[in-house]
């Protein structure tokens, strides 16, 4: 297992993700959780997310997208915020990914 | 040598209020804006195209209040706006916002008195803000000039 992984969400993924599923666009947040968050997770023992740089983010991809990795693929919240880092300018962004990952079951 | 201190540092103390009432105002108007457009999409299913555009729009407005949410709090504490500013972004973006089976709201949908609630709130915060800096400050310098 790899050491860090570090994701650019703007770079990497999209400028402008949207929805929470492929039928809703095509950089939605189920697409980031499955093609970039879990095997980035299952990789590395921690991965670092910058989320800056993008056009802006609904609450619905960021919900699919972080919630989903407990909801969906029933990771463990606490292991989750030992192995993941949220990187932005942005603090309401990052403690209302945070909101959606201690509450998704 | 102290009196040019002091109207130095007074002219400052003016410059910068002035900044944050014209950040404030910018604040205001993108929190208005997005709570009309907000409203606007939710109660019209609009045509796939239009409806992309105004989600667009919105996003991007939302991003730049998150923006100066963050900056008016680095400024000071007192400015309490970040967790409303995340009520906000639900409320207007949660749920099945881009979903490509969302259908129009009514008029008086849960989400639609949610996104007016959380707006009035954060509009409040950013006036307290204001005044629990600048006007604690003000009687303070009236104070000191009583003899």
């Amino acid at each position: 297992m790899k050491t860090q992984k570090t994701i650019n969400l703007a770079l990497q993924f999209s400028r402008f993700p949207g929805g929470r599923f492929n039928t809703d666009g095509e950089f939605n947040g189920e697409k980031f959780r499955e093609k970039f968050l879990k095997p980035a997770l299952d990789e590395n023992k921690s991965i670092v997310v910058e989320l800056d740089g993008t056009a802006g983010y609904g609450s619905s991809f960021l919900e699919e997208a972080f919630g989903g990795l407990v909801r969906e693929l029933h990771m463990d919240p606490a292991d989750l915020e030992r192995r993941m880092t949220l990187v932005s300018n942005d603090k309401s962004l990052i403690s209302e990914i945070w909101e959606y990952i201690k509450a998704a079951k | 040598m102290v009196g040019w201190y002091i109207v130095s540092r007074d002219h400052d103390a003016r410059a910068r209020r002035s900044e944050i009432r014209e950040l404030l105002k910018i604040t205001r108007e993108l929190l208005t804006k997005t709570e009309k457009d907000a409203f606007n999409y939710w109660t019209s299913a609009g045509k796939p195209d239009e409806s992309r555009i105004l989600a667009f729009d919105i996003k991007q407005n939302l991003n730049r209040l998150s923006h100066a949410a963050n900056v008016l709090n680095r400024h000071s504490e007192n400015f309490r706006v970040l967790d409303v500013m995340k009520q906000y972004r639900q409320a207007v973006t949660g749920g099945s916002f881009e979903g490509a089976s969302r259908a129009a709201l009514n008029r008086g949908d849960e989400r639609l008195m949610d996104i007016a609630a959380t707006a009035v709130e954060f509009d409040g915060r950013l006036e307290l803000g204001f005044e629990a800096i600048y006007c604690s400050r003000g009687l303070r310098a009236i104070f000191r000039l009583t003899p």
